[in-house]
């Protein structure tokens, strides 16, 4: 089945079978290892990316679902000024996230960051619960999430 | 960290074995047997096209054995299949799905063969390892008892989800196999790819992603794939990618009889315990595993009859290789959910009960060695009944629970409280060379850098940088010249495994010799200087495993939880809202890093507890965690490693044992079991 969307800000198209998992196809069609294939059931989000602006888990979504719509990972959001928001937030906070689920916990904070300009508790608790990781406290992810929230408001300004 | 590397990380620019691949590459798929116990007698395979190849036992260029203590493993089953899932062979070939569409063609002629027996019928073949634990007489110490406590308790551990998985990608490189995955153990891997492929284990260089927390123990999880991915590469002379799949279902479950003697004051006059563990087919680290369980079910507590038995024991289950914290924690759940029953039986706050009977300074350990100092246990109990106002809770729930029924109206849920103590100590029982080799070396390079050849894998980037900055502040280096070397297959010796704190406990004492000694020769001798330094076991005489005598850990560390828990009366839905933990593990090196461990423990934990596969941080409970620090200069660092695991396990049973009115004998605990009676 051919598939036409927009990823990374890019036309793409791709012939694979409709019901392919979407985590799948970014990472062996397209070469984006950013997003993980790690437990292929939802519980680990490691495989979040943003389509049509909303955060979804790809190991969960069938990718005839994608056609027209517009797909962004972490390769494509690591360009944006949004990001270096979170990459000085986390930096000046001393994040020291793993390997594995960094690129993630970026995108993710990053995209949450969008919708709640000032994290409450609850919006925090939201913004850490779309990824399972445990390599670093939540305390110190909560700090690093907070400063990024600064460094966007203050750009934004 | 550099900015460089930190952007590359958050940008997902770090490579994992599952990123890598090259135009030549071939994928390779594991063929496993579906039904067992059996006889292999035929391997049938579909007409393979050129380019599909498929290898079997005898194919293996090396040894077709992976020998780890106490017990060797098939790399590839030849003639029996002892449980479901075992491989029997590799389909290699360009095309991933092509392999997949092959395999299920393929098809297996097994004779069925009888089993192993249950563990209760104790057929002494199906026992790899026993480890008994005797002091005096229990026949005279039941004698003198008041009343005998008896019962039976299990504790079957889920399948923890395993990041990053285990794929494994090799190319050969003029004449070395480079290796890309994750590990706990490199030096065992390049052994024993060496060993399959027949080739010299300096041929073998491994390029390792960090396996972190979730990899917990699994020491042993990717030797068997990169030794396939070795033996095919040699074959082929092709780099070669073994596919990651599935972890197979294994059997983690242990079994506890126990039968305590009890005076009129509550003491314990008399242990009986048996302990059995399900080890799979085959029972490596058995032995290490059974001496540990032996010693965390004898506990913490005065008693001077004792008779503690644990055996593993064989079923045709996957086997699964250590488990956390390598059985103590495991064996410390059924103490402390026998010190709740006692205490429950006598009358007696159990919070109280652990307070006067904790062994103390002069007291002989179940393993009849001198305790030199007494653990700060009692005082660690104390501040955490009053910190979680543990008593006052627990006498109330035990009265709503006694008086449920004459309450006029049912309330939306129960609350329930628990509490555990632990002992963790990081020494490896055995006196296995395998297990306990440990080596650092350091040379000061003319050009003024530093280079540390470790052997040892960093679960987290920040043991990285408290090293750094340990060997830049001793030596006044500046950190950038500082160079950990992780793996240097020419130059390196064996090392055992990074698990039970030894990065923190054993490596960190090594690079700070090593320094020491450098500092003093820096000045006086020509340039470059390496020294190098070796984990020296302690002796016999210190602790005899044979005989289970002595004093089994040089240095422990303490801790006591407390979990509350709210089951909801009309769905039994269980919800923790609070835990408390107090840890006492010597100088803290990396408080944020500490917590981190700690907070992921918990997690795990809980994954046990409630038999899910992760707690999200919604669900997560408050966490009151506090380290105790005696402040001393000479207080050495003590490990972290199994303290949760020791302790919340036992005290949500207590709890939602209270909470539900039920009395729980086992975990996993969910609200479907509840409901259906809990047991």
């Amino acid at each position: 089945m051919l598939i036409e969307f927009t990823l990374n800000s890019e036309n793409v198209s791709v012939d694979v079978p409709a019901y392919f998992r979407l985590s799948d196809v970014l990472r062996d069609e397209f070469g984006l290892h950013g997003l993980r294939n790690a437990c292929r059931k939802g519980y680990c989000g490691l495989c979040s990316v943003v389509l049509d602006g909303k955060l979804v888990y790809s190991c969960l979504i069938p990718v005839f679902q994608i056609r027209g719509r517009e797909i962004m990972t972490i390769e494509g959001y690591s360009k944006t000024d949004d990001f270096e928001d979170v990459y000085k937030g986390f930096k000046k906070e001393g994040v020291h996230l793993c390997d594995y689920c960094a690129p993630t916990r970026t995108l993710t904070t990053g995209i949450l960051l969008d919708r709640y300009a000032r994290p409450d508790e609850h919006q925090l608790m939201e913004i850490l619960t779309t990824v399972t990781c445990s390599c670093t406290p939540y305390e110190t992810l909560k700090k690093g999430i907070l400063s990024a929230a600064r460094f966007r408001q203050r750009r934004l300004q | 960290m550099s900015e460089d590397k930190f952007r590359s990380r958050l940008a997902g620019q770090v490579s994992f074995p599952e990123d890598i691949s090259s135009r030549k590459m071939v994928y390779a798929l594991q063929v496993r047997a579906e039904r067992a116990p059996g006889i292999l007698k035929e391997i049938i395979l579909p007409r393979l096209p050129s380019h599909i190849k498929f290898f079997q036992a005898e194919d293996i260029p090396g040894k077709n054995y992976l020998s780890y203590p106490d017990e060797s493993v098939p790399l590839l089953a030849d003639t029996e299949i002892l449980y479901p899932g075992q491989p029997v062979g590799v389909l290699t070939g360009p095309d991933a799905d092509e392999l997949y569409s092959i395999r299920k063609e393929i098809s297996l002629e097994i004779t069925p063969i009888p089993g192993f027996p249950p563990y209760r019928m104790r057929d002494s073949r199906a026992c790899p390892a026993e480890k008994v634990i005797q002091k005096g007489s229990t026949l005279r110490g039941m004698e003198k008892a008041e009343t005998v406590v008896e019962g039976d308790f299990s504790l079957i551990l889920p399948e923890m989800p395993v990041y990053p998985r285990q794929a494994v990608y090799c190319t050969k490189e003029g004449g070395t196999y480079v290796l890309h995955l994750h590990s706990q153990w490199p030096s065992l891997i390049r052994k024993l790819c060496a060993q399959a492929a027949g080739i010299s284990r300096k041929q073998v260089e491994i390029h390792f992603n960090p396996a972190g927390r979730t990899w917990d123990s699994h020491v042993g999880q990717s030797v068997p794939a990169a030794a396939l991915t070795v033996c095919i590469t040699s074959i082929l002379r092709q780099p070669v990618k073994l596919i990651a799949e599935r972890d197979l279902p294994c059997r983690k479950e242990i079994f506890y009889h126990y039968r305590a003697g009890v005076d009129q004051s509550g003491r314990l006059t008399a242990l009986e315990a048996q302990v059995y563990l399900n080890a799979g087919a085959y029972g490596c680290f058995s032995s290490e595993v059974v001496t540990r369980l032996a010693l965390g079910t004898a506990g913490l507590y005065q008693c001077r009859h004792l008779d503690i038995r644990a055996k593993s024991f064989r079923s045709n289950y996957p086997p699964w290789l250590p488990l956390s914290t390598w059985g103590l924690a495991q064996g410390e759940f059924g103490a402390e959910m026998l010190v709740n029953h006692i205490a429950l039986e006598t009358g007696q706050d159990p919070a109280d009960w652990r307070s006067r009977n904790l062994t103390a300074k002069g007291n002989l350990n179940a393993t009849s060695g001198k305790i030199r100092q007494t653990p700060p246990l009692s005082d660690m109990i104390t501040e955490l009944s009053e910190a979680s106002d543990y008593t006052r809770k627990h006498a109330v729930s035990r009265q709503i629970r006694t008086n449920r029924n004459a309450l006029s109206i049912t309330p939306s849920s129960y609350a329930g409280i628990g509490m555990a103590v632990s002992r963790q100590g990081y020494d490896f029982l055995s006196r296995d060379k395998l297990l306990t080799a440990a080596s650092v070396s350091v040379t000061l390079q003319k050009e003024g850098t530093l280079d540390v050849l470790l052997g040892t894998v960093p679960a987290t980037p920040g043991i990285m940088a408290i090293w750094r900055k340990n060997i830049s502040a001793s030596l006044s280096i500046e950190e950038e010249k500082v160079n950990l070397i992780l793996d240097r297959p020419d130059e390196q010796s064996f090392n055992g495994p990074s698990c039970l704190s030894r990065n923190i406990l054993v490596f960190t004492k090594l690079i700070d010799q090593c320094c020491s000694i450098i500092q003093k020769k820096r000045f006086r001798e020509a340039l470059p200087i390496t020294e190098t330094r070796t984990f020296r076991r302690r002796t016999a005489n210190e602790w005899n495993e044979e005989e289970m005598k002595g004093t089994p850990f040089s240095q422990s560390s303490w801790g006591c939880a407390v979990v509350e828990v709210s089951l909801f009366t009309a769905t039994r839905e269980i919800v923790i809202p609070q835990i408390w933990l107090t840890i006492n593990c010597g100088t803290l090196l990396d408080p944020p890093g500490a917590r981190s461990f700690v907070e992921s423990e918990v997690r795990m934990a809980l994954t046990h507890c409630l038999d899910k596969q992760a707690i999200k941080p919604s669900l997560f409970p408050k966490l009151h965690i506090r380290f105790e620090e005696d402040g001393k200069k000479s207080t050495q660092p003590s490990g972290l490693e199994g303290l949760a695991l020791g302790t919340i396990p036992a005290a949500f049973t207590q709890a939602v044992s209270q909470a539900s009115g039920i009395t729980l004998t086992g975990l996993p605990i969910n609200s479907a079991r509840l409901l259906s009676g809990g047991n």
